[in-house]
């Protein structure tokens, strides 16, 4: 699947948007009733590229359910710096742990190109639970799509050879069809455990191959299944 | 080897003075472990498999459980230590899917056992529940993050230790071999081995065949945190 990167903050349609959420991610696997309900109460909501979408330690506030563009999700345990760890796809959501534990944030997130997303204000949510309690299960359900991506991440880091990671950071990125992705080689190398050398080197082998695409400050992936196939040999 | 007894008082005093339910409402700490049911297994048994069927959660009372996982096409492979007073096994309960984790004993385990259907009713009674469930999940989130941030840590040393030092929220005594420590690191055995002996110098650990006695787990973890980002020019 591919999804718009930069699309225009004037041309986005609110029905496109919707669509998007209800076709994928945590959304679709709901109820329709549910899925009517949320979007009713959201406001659709534009980040310029580089913007903060919310901060590590920043108040309890709502759930942001990404549309187009894309996300750098950066985090770390408390004390330490956030770090990029992924990159969100469209029609994931994040910001459920304030609701459920009204903490701070315990991630960042942050505009990578224009993004479009969804917001569903706190108070909404606490409005849709005392009509009925029961949609904290749904809720709910969006934090095993994130724990999902984080094993998953865990998982392509565990893997010894940099070039692997590289290429596994690389396939998860997929969503993005054939529109460049925005990363420098630094921060792929902050995903993927490298030195910006390594990604360097390793980006220019899978352009050999036909895998990628690679300019300044942008890779574009050509064959994600080669690059998937590459990462899961082992190390 | 003969099984240790546990009483269930005991047991259910560990888990109400530590991890999730010590930050849990009396009256709900009280119904989960009325609800609870206590077992044990031996060294070796799997409490549950990846991709097993539906079942409820699991809190940890005493032993040392290994986590393996993947996403699931892959093998699932070593990635954390249970810790007393942890829970796992939400994802049923949540999703309705099966086991995204396995849980192996190392050593006789004893656990509380709260079974889906008592989750189930629960919730019933009371849907405002799930929120205290999904709390612990958020918990089980924040030792993904730590493992993560863990794992980008470019030099080898420092996963190796900082690995370590998270292993001993569950024992001073780590019962891992060197291949597993190299899984949960991402290195290989002859970094893990090198790296041992440099901290058996300084004196943090003492080592013998199968097993690392922590000495001193926070000089662990501030040589793990030192330099943690990738240097731009490397």
């Amino acid at each position: 699947m591919c999804y718009p990167l930069n699309m225009s903050p004037n041309l986005i349609k609110r029905d496109d948007a919707e669509a998007t959420l209800q076709q994928n991610g945590w959304l679709f696997h709901q109820q329709e009733a549910f899925q009517k309900e949320v979007l009713r109460r959201s406001t659709l909501v534009h980040f310029a590229p580089g913007e903060r979408i919310f901060g590590f330690g920043d108040d309890p506030a709502g759930i942001y359910g990404l549309v187009s563009g894309a996300v750098m999700i950066n985090t770390a345990p408390p004390g330490h710096t956030p770090q990029l760890i992924n990159v969100g796809a469209p029609g994931a959501w994040a910001g459920e742990g304030s609701f459920l534990t009204r903490g701070p944030r315990s991630l960042e997130l942050r505009a990578l190109v224009g993004t479009w997303t969804m917001y569903l204000p706190l108070e909404q949510m606490d409005e849709m639970a005392d009509a009925d309690p029961t949609v904290a299960h749904n809720f709910g359900q969006i934090i095993m799509a994130n724990v999902d991506a984080l094993i998953r991440v865990i998982h392509d880091l565990q893997r010894v050879d940099p070039d692997r990671r590289i290429a596994a950071v690389l396939q998860r990125a997929r969503w993005i069809g054939e529109h460049p992705l925005p990363l420098t080689q630094a921060e792929i190398g902050t995903m993927a455990r490298a030195s910006r050398r390594q990604v360097n080197i390793a980006l220019k082998r899978f352009a050999d191959y036909g895998w990628v695409k690679s300019r300044y400050r942008s890779v574009t992936i050509l064959n994600a299944e080669k690059l998937r196939q590459y990462s899961t040999q082992d190390d | 080897m003969s099984a240790t007894l546990i009483k269930r008082a005991t047991a259910e005093a560990i888990l109400r003075q530590n991890g999730w339910l010590s930050t849990q409402p009396e009256a709900f700490a009280s119904e989960v472990l009325r609800r609870s049911i206590l077992l044990r297994f031996a060294p070796d048994e799997v409490v549950y498999h990846f991709g097993d069927d539906l079942g409820g959660i699991y809190g940890l009372v005493s032993g040392v459980v290994a986590v393996n996982t993947a996403p699931q096409v892959d093998a699932p492979q070593l990635i954390h230590m249970g810790v007393p007073g942890s829970w796992t096994g939400e994802d049923s309960y949540l999703i309705r899917q099966p086991r995204r984790l396995e849980l192996r004993a190392l050593t006789e385990l004893w656990v509380m056992h709260l079974p889906l259907d008592q989750m189930i009713q629960m919730t019933t009674a009371d849907p405002s529940v799930t929120r205290n469930f999904c709390q612990n999940l958020l918990r089980g989130v924040d030792v993904l993050i730590r493992i993560i941030h863990d794992l980008q840590k470019p030099d080898p040393d420092r996963r190796i230790a900082s690995v370590l030092q998270r292993m001993t929220w569950s024992s001073k005594q780590v019962m891992l071999t060197q291949a597993e420590v190299g899984t949960m690191a991402s290195a290989s055995r002859r970094q893990v081995n090198a790296a041992l002996k440099r901290f058996a110098e300084n004196g943090w650990l003492t080592t013998s065949y199968g097993s690392i006695t922590i000495l001193n787990a926070e000089a662990l973890h501030l040589f793990g945190n030192e330099y943690a980002t990738v240097p731009a020019a490397l």
